[in-house]
């Protein structure tokens, strides 16, 4: 259980260095109302969960390893706060169109990543 | 220097916040055919990403301040809420044949993310004009 929780903090340190250092130098780079930083990395991230669940299996085969990797890695290089509030703002700014998009786009490359990511190691269909 | 200052109150917030994910994922109704506990979760970080956003915006507020809003919202909330387990969970429902509780993952988490962080802001603000912290 300890040791569990330690592989959650490991991960997830590690995971919001990489996000956060991604989305800065993504955002950076492209100056667009919309973060394609946040796309990027929530769709990255869902990609590598779909890898590792095809992979490892799930916490009942490998409890540390799906805590130190998917619950800890990925789970903390995903972010729904940050998609949350940059759609509220996209709205505030008078970009509804841009905010809808937001909205879906993010969820269609999550769901098709991490069927990508089952695909290409075997745990889909 | 300041970066790599930066990056440890980044890191310390996310493995809070994840380390917290992982408790309510544990123990909140953790035998539930429904992902609850990151529905939670997520609506939580939205909630409090949205106040740290409202009050940030004058610049005398602490949490204006790099190192904290470095712990809090790239560190602890994004760390707290996570968008790869949500995908994953839902694809589960909706592969299980389960496309009710799946839509339902989807619909409820965007509601609940939007409407946390849009109250979150306007709290946030709202309180801004009488305090200064």
């Amino acid at each position: 259980m300890i040791t569990e929780f330690v592989a959650v903090a490991a991960g997830s340190a590690l995971g919001g260095l990489c996000r956060f250092h991604l989305t800065g130098w993504i955002d950076r780079r492209t100056h667009t109302p919309l973060s394609f930083g946040t796309l990027t990395v929530n769709t990255l991230g869902a990609f590598v969960l779909g890898l590792l669940v095809g992979t490892l299996g799930g916490a009942a085969e490998q409890p540390v390893a799906a805590a130190l990797a998917m619950t800890g890695f990925c789970g903390s290089f995903t972010t729904v706060s940050s998609w949350s509030l940059q759609t509220i703002t996209l709205a505030r700014t008078h970009r509804a169109a841009t905010a809808v998009f937001n909205l879906v786009a993010t969820l269609v490359a999550g769901l098709g990543a991490v069927i990508l990511g089952l695909t290409m190691t075997g745990g889909w269909p | 220097m300041n970066q790599a200052i930066t990056s440890l109150w980044v890191a310390l917030g996310t493995a809070l916040g994840g380390v917290i994910r992982y408790g309510v994922d544990r123990f909140m109704l953790p035998e539930a055919p429904f992902p609850w506990s990151t529905l939670v979760v997520n609506t939580l970080g939205s909630l409090l990403i949205g106040w740290i956003a409202g009050r940030a915006t004058i610049p005398s507020s602490r949490l204006a301040h790099a190192n904290l809003h470095a712990f809090l919202v790239p560190g602890f909330c994004a760390g707290l809420t996570t968008f790869s387990v949500f995908s994953h969970e839902t694809l589960v429902l909706l592969r299980s044949g389960a496309v009710a509780a799946g839509t339902a993952n989807i619909t409820g988490t965007i509601v609940l993310m939007l409407l946390g962080s849009a109250l979150g802001l306007a709290a946030g603000r709202r309180n801004m004009t009488d305090r200064t912290d």
